[in-house]
Parts: structure tokens; sequence; C-alpha cells
């Protein structure tokens, strides 16, 4: 019907519309990664910040190859690791309730599970600042219980909690989302033919909810090795992670190269992790978050 | 079982907020759990605290002008996106939300490096784009999910009376997806107030925002009245989300259909 000219302006009207949100994004996202991908190339003389070679892999070996900062990338992941397996133990019986529970229960509860999401991560902190600290509720009970007193402060652990407290939600709505796609139906054949709770559970349950507990998984893991702000105020200097590198990098020590190239890697590493959580995201009926 | 599991999870995850709020009324010179005795004082000195009341407006300001910046552009392309089929739509679909993916440290520096290397100086300006990167894909998605749920059908008919397309739009489609108009604004408006990853990198030698300001005290040890300026923005909090469990439902934000 329509000519083969008004077909092709129509075609553009799209491009049209999006292109002064595509410019700013071009100009404010797009061009300053592509820049920082050039600057991890750059070698500067750590006295002077000049910049002495242009395309060189220096920062990377240099991180690549010290224990050092290997320690801290093994840490960084280690942390990542332990918060997520945090996250799906309190994580599955928590979303597994939520599928049993009442509708109005059930509301509730995930208003209360998300609502902590709203609050900034700066201020969560620093309730488990003055839960794990001296003084802090942690050191009251222990030593009610007569172990002395606790200071977790500037440890792994805080760290860990802290980080499974601000990742906690993405979890239990992963797992919850995929648990709610099981059809009674399959629940009730396996009663039927005779299974118990337990084993309706581990052979049909878990395996059908596998997908979501595995995209709640990689995201967490994901935010994880790249936060900053929870691994800085809970465990500071003493407990470097890869994004505390990148930042005393930059803004203490001005070595924006080798800040870079940090970046870089954990670009890599969490770039790899997203495009597998997308494949399993795709692949199941996961009824997904924001992140996809 | 699950239940008495299930609660006692929620008590811990609620459980950092109510010891800030807690220890905000000791009597005691220094932050100690369980807080002793009760007193207002803490939110007098803090409030008396200039520099991070001033710092409390600066955030108010750019998270609103990030929110309305963010909502604007979101809709723009949630609109193109699911009411227009073409090549490359996939693509640009991916590449307006890869900055949720991105490690925000990693947008933080980019865009410091970027700037700088430009001579542009630190500025309200840079922190407001930086801001409505990582904020417009949150609008992109809440006020995508409420269009596809609109039959575009609608607007045609509005069309073929006679409407001008804006006013088709502005008139018809626009009233159907207020409320995920509503929680792109909110949602951008929190992400930006909260954020402390790109403000850190983008901070203007004068003003700062409040978490930044917070997050500067890191080595240092814990204020009471840092308690009480942490309890009244939990409490700013509490009514904002109040607000939104009023329009749309929490639920709704985090792409949950409320049930």
């Amino acid at each position: 019907m329509t000519d083969e000219p008004n077909r092709r302006r129509r075609a553009l009207v799209p491009w049209l519309l999006i292109a002064p949100v595509l410019v700013a994004f071009l100009i404010v996202f797009a061009a300053p990664v592509l820049l920082l991908l050039l600057t991890s190339l750059e070698r500067i003389n750590p006295s002077t910040f000049v910049v002495i070679e242009r395309f060189t892999a220096y920062n990377y070996l240099k991180f690549l190859l010290d224990g050092f900062y290997l320690g801290i990338l093994w840490r960084t992941i280690h942390i990542g690791l332990v918060v997520t397996a945090v996250c799906v133990v309190l994580g599955y019986p928590v979303a597994l309730y939520l599928t049993r529970c009442g509708p109005r229960e059930r509301a509730i509860l995930m208003l209360l599970i998300i609502s902590p999401l709203v609050v900034s991560i700066v201020i969560r902190n620093l309730g488990w600042l003055i839960i794990l600290g001296r003084r802090g509720l942690l050191d009251a009970l222990a030593g009610l219980l007569g172990f002395g007193g606790a200071d977790l402060l500037r440890t792994e652990t805080a760290v860990v909690i802290g980080l499974a407290h601000i990742f906690y939600p993405f979890m239990v709505l992963s797992i919850y989302g995929s648990l709610q796609n099981i059809d009674p139906a399959v629940m009730r054949a396996a009663a039927n033919l005779g299974a118990g709770p337990w084993r309706a559970f581990s052979a049909v349950t878990l395996p059908l909810s596998m997908p979501g507990l595995i995209a709640g998984s990689l995201i967490v893991f994901a935010l994880c090795v790249s936060s900053f702000v929870t691994p800085a105020l809970l465990g500071g200097a003493r407990v470097k992670v890869a994004a505390y590198l990148v930042w005393e990098q930059t803004l203490q020590l001005l070595d924006w190269g080798f800040a870079s190239a940090i970046a870089t890697i954990l670009l890599i590493v969490t770039g790899i992790i997203m495009y597998a959580y997308k494949r399993v995201a795709e692949r199941s009926w996961f009824a997904g978050g924001v992140f996809q | 079982m699950l239940r008495i599991v299930t609660y006692m999870v929620i008590g811990l995850l609620l459980l950092p907020m109510a010891v800030v709020l807690g220890t905000s009324f000791t009597a005691a010179s220094f932050v100690s759990f369980p807080p002793q005795g009760f007193t207002l004082r803490w939110y007098a000195v803090a409030l008396a605290k200039q520099e991070f009341v001033d710092s409390f407006v600066y955030s108010l300001v750019i998270a609103a002008i990030t929110g309305v910046i963010a909502t604007a552009l979101g809709g723009l392309v949630a609109v193109v996106l699911v009411r227009f089929r073409f090549t490359g739509r996939e693509a640009l679909d991916a590449f307006f939300m890869s900055p949720l993916v991105l490690p925000t440290i990693v947008i933080g520096i980019g865009i410091l490096q970027f700037f700088s290397q430009l001579g542009f100086k630190a500025t309200s300006t840079v922190l407001i784009a930086g801001h409505v990167i990582i904020t417009t894909p949150y609008a992109i998605r809440l006020i995508g999910a409420s269009l596809t749920g609109v039959d575009p059908v609608l607007e045609r008919a509005a069309r073929n009376l006679g409407a001008a397309p804006l006013r088709a739009f502005a008139e018809i489609t626009l009233p159907l997806i207020r409320p995920g108009v509503v929680a792109g604004a909110i949602f951008a408006f929190i992400t930006s107030f909260d954020n402390v990853t790109i403000s850190i990198f983008l901070a203007t030698p004068r003003q700062v925002t409040l978490p930044v300001r917070i997050f500067n005290l890191w080595d240092q040890p814990l204020e009471p009245w840092l308690i009480a300026i942490s309890a009244m923005v939990i409490l700013f909090t509490v009514a904002l989300i109040a607000l939104i469990e009023r329009t749309i439902g929490l639920s709704g934000l985090y792409g949950q259909p409320a049930k």
C-alpha cells in the first residue's frame, strides 16, 4: 500500500525519536567506558604522574603477576562466593515459605523483604557497624553468654554479613520467581505416586527451581565482586577488595592507568557472569527482575 | 519450621535499621547497643551540623533533577522500544540496559576520566549526568512494563478522531501508564539519593551529597549525632515507601507484579 520512500521514512521514526537519548548515552556512558579501556593500557611514572607509555599491558601484568594484588582478587571472589552461599541458604526457605503462605501474609512479607532495598546502603552499613563493633549488640550478647567480647569490624566476616544483607532480596525474588512457576499438579502427582514431603522436595521442587537459584546466585555474585561501599565501610583498609583498589588508585594514588586496568578486569569478570545470567534467564520461564 | 526461619531472617533484615533508630536516642556520648537512657539531644546536634543539612538538601536537589530527566529519557526510550519494531531494536535495548549490568565503579571512574580529559571541571551537571545514566534503565523498564499493558488501538482511535500524535499520546496513553511513570521517577530518585559509587568520583570540591559525606567519615569512630542523621534519613525513606505503596505498590518496583 505504502510506497517505498514513505516506508523508509517510517523506519526512521524510532531512530529520530531515540536520537537525543542515544547521543547522551554515547557521550556520558559509552565514550567514558571506551576511554577507560584505553587508559588501562597507559603506564605512568608514579612520581610525576606523566604517561610514559601509551599501549602496554604493563598495568595488567602488574596486577596479575603480583601476589599482593592477586590476593585481593582472590579475596574479592571468595567474599562473593560466601555471600552467595549465605543468600542461598537463607533465601531458599523464605522463598519456599512465600509460595506456601496465604496471599495477605505473602504481600506483607514481600514488602518487608524488599523495603530494606530503598534504605541507603551507607546507613544499612552503619547499622551493622553498631551491631558488630565494640560496645555493639554482638559484643553485649557475647558478654552475656560469657565469651568475653566480640568485635568483628574490619573483618571479612563483617563484609560478608553486610553484603549478604544488601543483596539478599535479589536472591529471594529470583528463587521465588521460579518456585511460583511450578505447577501444583506436579507436586500432587509426586504425592500420589507415594513420595514423602522430603522426597517430593528433593526430586521435584528443587530441580524445577534451579533456574531461579542459579540466576539469583549469578546476580548476587556479580553485584558482590564489583561492590565498593560496603567492603570499604565494614572492612576498610584491612579487608581491601578489587573495587577498593580502584578507588584508592584513582583518588589517592592518582594512577588512573592502573585503576582502569583493575576496573577492566572487574568489567570482564562481571560481564562473563552477566552473560551466563542472561542465558539462564532466557532458557527458563524465570520471570526475572529489572536486570534482564 | 519454614515459618520460623522466615520470620527470623526478616528480623535480621530489619535489624540494622532498628538498631540505628534505637541508638539515635542514646543518652551516652558514644555509640553503643543496647543504647543507654533516652534523649533527643543528638537530633539537635545533628540539625546544627550545617554541612550535613546542606548535603541533605543538595542530595534532594540532585535526586529530584535526576528523577525528572531519567523519567523523561526513559519514557521516550520505552515508547520506542515497546511501540516500534525495527532492526537494531534488541541491540538498543541491551545498550540502554547495560549501565545496570556494568559495575557502577567502572562507570564512575570512566566518567571522571572522560570529563577531566575534556577539560571539564567537576560540576553538579556532570554528577547529574552520571546519575541519569544509572537511573534511566530502571525508568525504561518500569515505564515499558506499563506501556506493554496498554493497547495501541486506543491511541490509534484518538488519531483517527483527529488528534495529533503528541496529543493522542498525552491524553490517552500517558494517563494509562501513569503508575509506571511514577514508579520510574521515584525509583530514579531513590537510586540517585542513595548513590555513593558514582557521586564519590564526581563530587565537586564545594558540594557533596549526603551519602558521600557520611561515607567520608569511614575511618573515624561513630558519633551519636551521625546515627541521628541516619535515623532521620531512614524516617524520610519510610515516608517515601508509604507514598510508593499508596500509589503503585512496592513490589511493582522490582518487576514482580503485585498480587
